[in-house]
């Protein structure tokens, strides 16, 4: 970490302690959505297991979309 | 040790340590963090957060009091500790502009160490934050500041907008992605800040609570007693440094997360 000049700098670690969070917050949300939709179908644990991955899944892209964008990426003026 | 740990030989003749299920080692459970309030509400806890503000409050006065150009020891210290808050959190992560938040990240940082350093000050022994409801007050003030400052800065419905919507992304897959942003933001930021701190403190205490009561437990003349019972010490004293190392560390994280948060809410990403 360099001294705080630009804003791509000071949003650096923003990015990096976001990733728990956002780990977290798919895995509640899809996995209480999969869980929902598999209670009404009838099975609810295999809706919390499908809801659970794709959760995952979609956090862990969203992690690498807005880290790709840090640096190098096609979007690095616009920092993430 | 509260209520559960019963000396000795009350229980049976020949037993060393037991508790209420009599003779055995008795293994700290969640019962250790519970006490008995001294007057009105004054528990333990309570009162080592008071006292622990308190003396935060007369070392800095005793610091700043009359500062010097050439400061003396306390002073030193003191702007030590400022700057560390301000270089080292304030403008590394939110840049010039988050000068007015140095005296509340200050705050915060010293207010969080002091209540977990209670931990390892002998007669104390008791690290405040180990009591969930006081990092979720800590918490809840961080969240109500980064949601209000979000709003104010960036207006109250663009702060959610921004948060949501990352820019340069495939527009089909916002739809599955802007409800965990929105999620991760708002709900599950002040539950981690919290659950962090308060279970690195909890723990911590077990630990030192487990290899404190083995010492005790283990010692009697034999070699098993000689070898268990020295070990263990050697392992709460152990535990006791790492400990102070991890103290420190929570108190800084909480800070540098605190000064994260209100980056994001002042500076848009776009």
């Amino acid at each position: 970490m360099k001294s705080a000049k630009a804003p791509v700098d000071s949003q650096t670690p923003n990015v990096a302690w976001t990733v728990m969070n956002n780990l977290i917050a798919g895995l509640l949300l899809y996995g209480g959505l999969g869980f929902l939709i598999g209670y009404l179908w009838g099975n609810a644990s295999v809706g919390l297991a499908i809801g659970a991955v794709f959760g995952l899944v979609a956090s862990t892209y969203l992690i690498f979309f807005r880290l790709r964008n840090l640096d190098g990426g096609p979007n690095t003026q616009r920092e993430a | 040790m509260q209520g559960a740990v019963v000396p000795m030989a009350e229980i049976e003749p020949g037993c060393h340590l037991g508790n209420d299920f009599g003779c055995g080692f008795p293994a700290p459970d969640a019962s250790i963090f519970e006490f008995e309030p001294y007057f009105g509400n004054f528990t333990k806890p309570v009162i080592l957060l008071l006292l622990g503000s308190l003396i935060i409050i007369v070392v800095f006065l005793l610091a700043f009091r009359n500062s010097k150009l050439i400061p003396g020891k306390l002073q030193s210290i003191g702007e030590m500790g400022y700057l560390f808050i301000r270089d080292g959190i304030s403008r590394e992560v939110i840049g010039k502009d988050g000068d007015r938040f140095v005296p509340l990240l200050f705050s915060i940082f010293f207010f969080v160490w002091m209540g977990n350093l209670w931990g390892i000050i002998p007669g104390a022994q008791f690290p405040v934050n180990s009591r969930f409801a006081f990092p979720v007050g800590l918490a809840i003030t961080v969240w109500i500041l980064y949601m209000y400052l979000g709003m104010r800065h960036q207006g109250p419905i663009k702060f959610f907008t921004n948060m949501m919507f990352p820019p340069g992304m495939p527009k089909a897959i916002y739809v599955i992605l802007a409800p965990i942003e929105l999620i991760s933001n708002v709900i599950v930021r002040p539950v981690t800040l919290s659950i962090r701190l308060f279970a690195n403190m909890f723990a911590g205490h077990l630990l030192l609570t487990v290899f404190t009561v083995a010492t005790f437990y283990l010692a009697s003349l034999s070699l098993v007693g000689i070898v268990g019972s020295a070990t263990s010490f050697l392992m709460t004293v152990i535990f006791t440094a790492f400990e102070a190392l991890i103290q420190g560390l929570q108190a800084y994280i909480f800070t540098l997360l605190t000064a994260v948060y209100i980056a994001g809410s002042l500076h848009a990403e776009h």
